[in-house]
């Protein structure tokens, strides 16, 4: 018969209060679980389309800067030899591709319209595992053998004006500084998912790009994995045991880096998350703070009583929060399982929410809810902490009770 | 041997803003063995006496010696202690632990003292056939007549063999019948293990079964009785 026990018979006495407890902790939890199952999905779907959209995994150039100001001078960048560092990426298990690249800003013009653009070129071969969200919706994917022929985001060809056959004007700085200006004809149009991209992709086969620009090397290496969550191992890889080899300098930067839009929507979320969880443990805590003072006072007597016959200050104090334990422990279990049983009701019955286009994205989703095992654990302990933090009030009212008066105490 | 000894004990309450003395000058002395009953209208002191035997009230004044302890120095844990082992507390309104069946009622002090599971149950049962329950064992109180709480009550504060039961109007929510039962059961336990009672009762019945009667007026003992 320990304090555990005691709590436990404490808590089937006044039912009706102990499910109004319940109910607060057990909605509040569930409302967590489904909450970040969605913003897990949500992101994840992010995740990969930022990926999948020609960001990659990796990407490889030979100086910081690349990375901030590279588009507009590719030149300086130049690997020495891109494919000693594509080979030795290759070997590992986890690399699935390595896609030599150039993006430089161009200007197209149409008939009578033009606009500056950012034009991707990667080997054609290899653009379909780099940029698998790409979704062609008119006119055709490039094939190995295309050359001065590009795919527009389909911003790029309403803004101007251009369609699938057109033939455009692309104009843009080379190597030696001077202007370059070469014919391109229009093979198909692509939606890309996100609105940032859609206004201002243009992609153009390498090849052709390496001679339109006139270079013989790439300033960037994007390497696409297995899995995205190989992405720090191999980082950690090329920078400890492939770049101390290396001839030539080498920086690596992860897609997370790289992804602005994605980490700040990712930070939105979670500060999100941190504001929902705290209006729940305050619903909570209030819940139980009242409750259980109201057992308090009810109990008075009893107290008294467990008191005269020898039950310490801490005693009453452990049963108090014993309860308080109990009731989270159950409150948790209950809402992680409920908010499990409602995320799947979600993916299967209703398969999934629609959502309508979060700010930046072009289009809506369907949303599923796969809260992580994790953050379900995570969510048990929140409850049964809180539970327990909240109980120390009402059990410190029960500890200061003046024994003789609470035996008085009818 | 004095078990219990009150030397000029005082106490006030405030009430209302106003000081209002409730034990003016009280002496008294408990011999190991006896059965003392303090009797006297309502409001004359006597809970508040027993309280300060028990330990969960202190005097202002005087001097408190129970078992020669100085009860009033001692930390919660110890006091505690000391309640839980040598003394044996009995109620008007019998308080047991609601969500205890009679027998866990009776094994909670045990518990309290870390006595193994065993020996628990061995003493609870024998405790059980002492006061007569082993038939309810496990009913809880709700379940239960006045008398067999009662009945419960004293075998909770038996079960520790204390040195003295503390008992504040023992049949005050009795029938006379049940009253007497309860009080011929403690008269035994104190006539089989020299248990020391003391007895607040308002019952010319309790006060017939003890050896002492002191009589309480205002806050004063102003009679001492042998019956
Ligand atoms: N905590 C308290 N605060 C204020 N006054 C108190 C307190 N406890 C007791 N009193 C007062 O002290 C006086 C003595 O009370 P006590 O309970 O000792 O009397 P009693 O003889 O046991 O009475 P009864 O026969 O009604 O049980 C009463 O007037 C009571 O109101
Ligand atoms: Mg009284």
């Amino acid at each position: 018969m320990s304090t555990l026990f005691l709590a436990l018979r404490n808590l089937f006495r006044n039912k009706r209060r102990t499910m109004l407890t319940l109910t607060a902790i057990t909605t509040g939890i569930m409302a967590l679980v489904l909450f970040d199952g969605f913003v897990r999905y949500t992101l994840w779907g992010l995740q990969e389309s930022t990926i999948r959209n020609g960001l990659g995994h990796l990407q490889l150039s030979t100086a910081e800067e690349y990375f901030t100001t590279g588009n507009f001078d590719p030149f300086s960048y130049l690997f020495t030899d891109p494919d000693e560092i594509t080979k030795k990426l290759k070997v590992l298990p986890e690399v699935k591709e390595v896609v030599p690249q150039v993006t430089f800003s161009a200007t197209l013009a149409g008939a009578d319209k033009s606009g500056i653009v950012m034009v991707q070129a990667v080997p054609a071969e290899l653009s379909r595992s780099l940029l698998s969200f790409r979704n062609i919706i008119d006119g055709r994917d490039f094939t190995a053998a295309d050359r001065y022929r590009v795919i527009l985001a389909k911003g790029v060809a309403e803004k101007i004006g251009a369609r699938v056959g057109d033939t455009l004007t692309m104009m843009a700085v080379t190597r030696n500084g001077g202007l370059n200006a070469a014919d391109m004809e229009v093979a198909g149009i692509a939606s890309l998912g996100l609105r940032e991209l859609d206004n201002i992709q243009v992609y153009l086969d390498l090849p052709t790009a390496m001679d339109f620009l006139d270079i013989t090397s790439v300033p960037l290496l994007i390497t696409v994995l297995e899995k995205t969550e190989y992405t720090g191992e191999v980082q950690k890889t090329i920078t400890q045991r492939l770049k101390p080899k290396l001839g030539q300098p080498l920086v690596v930067k992860t897609w997370e880096e790289l992804a602005d839009y994605y980490r700040q929507v990712q930070e939105f979320y979670r500060s999100l998350l941190q504001i929902v969880r705290l209006i729940i443990m305050l619903v909570v805590i209030f819940t139980i703070v009242n409750t259980m003072t109201m057992a308090v006072l009810e109990r008075t007597r009893e107290i008294g009583t467990l008191r005269a016959i020898g039950t310490q200050k801490t005693g009453i104090m452990e049963l108090f929060l014993a309860e308080g334990l109990w009731i989270g422990f159950f409150g948790g279990i209950f809402g992680v399982l409920m908010g499990l049983a409602g995320s799947s009701f979600i993916n299967t019955a209703l398969g999934g929410i629609y959502i309508p286009p979060p700010p930046g994205m072009a289009e809506g989703y369907q949303a599923f809810f796969v809260p992580a095992f994790a953050t379900v654990w995570q969510n048990l302990l929140l409850a049964v902490t809180i539970s327990v933090l909240a109980s120390i009030y009402p059990a410190l009212k029960g500890v200061k009770l003046k024994i003789a008066e609470a035996l008085r105490y009818i | 041997m004095v078990l219990v000894a009150l030397q000029d004990v005082y106490k006030d309450y405030i009430m209302a803003k106003t000081r209002v003395p409730v034990l003016k000058g009280i002496g008294l002395q408990l011999a190991a063995g006896e059965m003392v009953c303090l009797m006297g209208p309502s409001g004359s002191g006597k809970t508040t006496i027993l309280n300060i035997i028990g330990g969960i009230d202190f005097a202002d004044k005087g001097r408190v010696s129970v078992y020669n302890q100085d009860l009033e120095v001692m930390s919660d844990k110890r006091l505690s202690g000391f309640r839980n082992k040598t003394l044996g507390f009995i109620f008007q309104y019998f308080n047991l632990i609601p969500v205890l069946t009679a027998f866990e009622n009776i094994e909670y002090p045990l518990v309290l003292q870390g006595i193994e599971k065993k020996e628990r149950r061995r003493r609870v049962e024998a405790m059980l056939e002492a006061v007569g329950l082993p038939a309810v064992k496990n009913h809880r109180p709700d379940e239960l007549s006045g008398g067999q709480r009662q009945r419960v009550a004293i075998g909770r504060a038996l079960v520790t063999r204390p040195k003295l039961v503390i008992a504040d109007e023992p049949t005050g929510n009795l029938d006379h019948k049940t009253g007497r039962a309860i009080m011929e059961l403690m008269k035994e336990m104190n006539e089989k293990n020299r248990t020391t009672f003391i007895f607040a009762t308002h019952d010319p019945m309790v006060s017939a079964y003890t050896s002492r009667i002191l009589h309480l007026l205002d806050g004063a003992i102003v009679k001492e009785e042998k019956p």
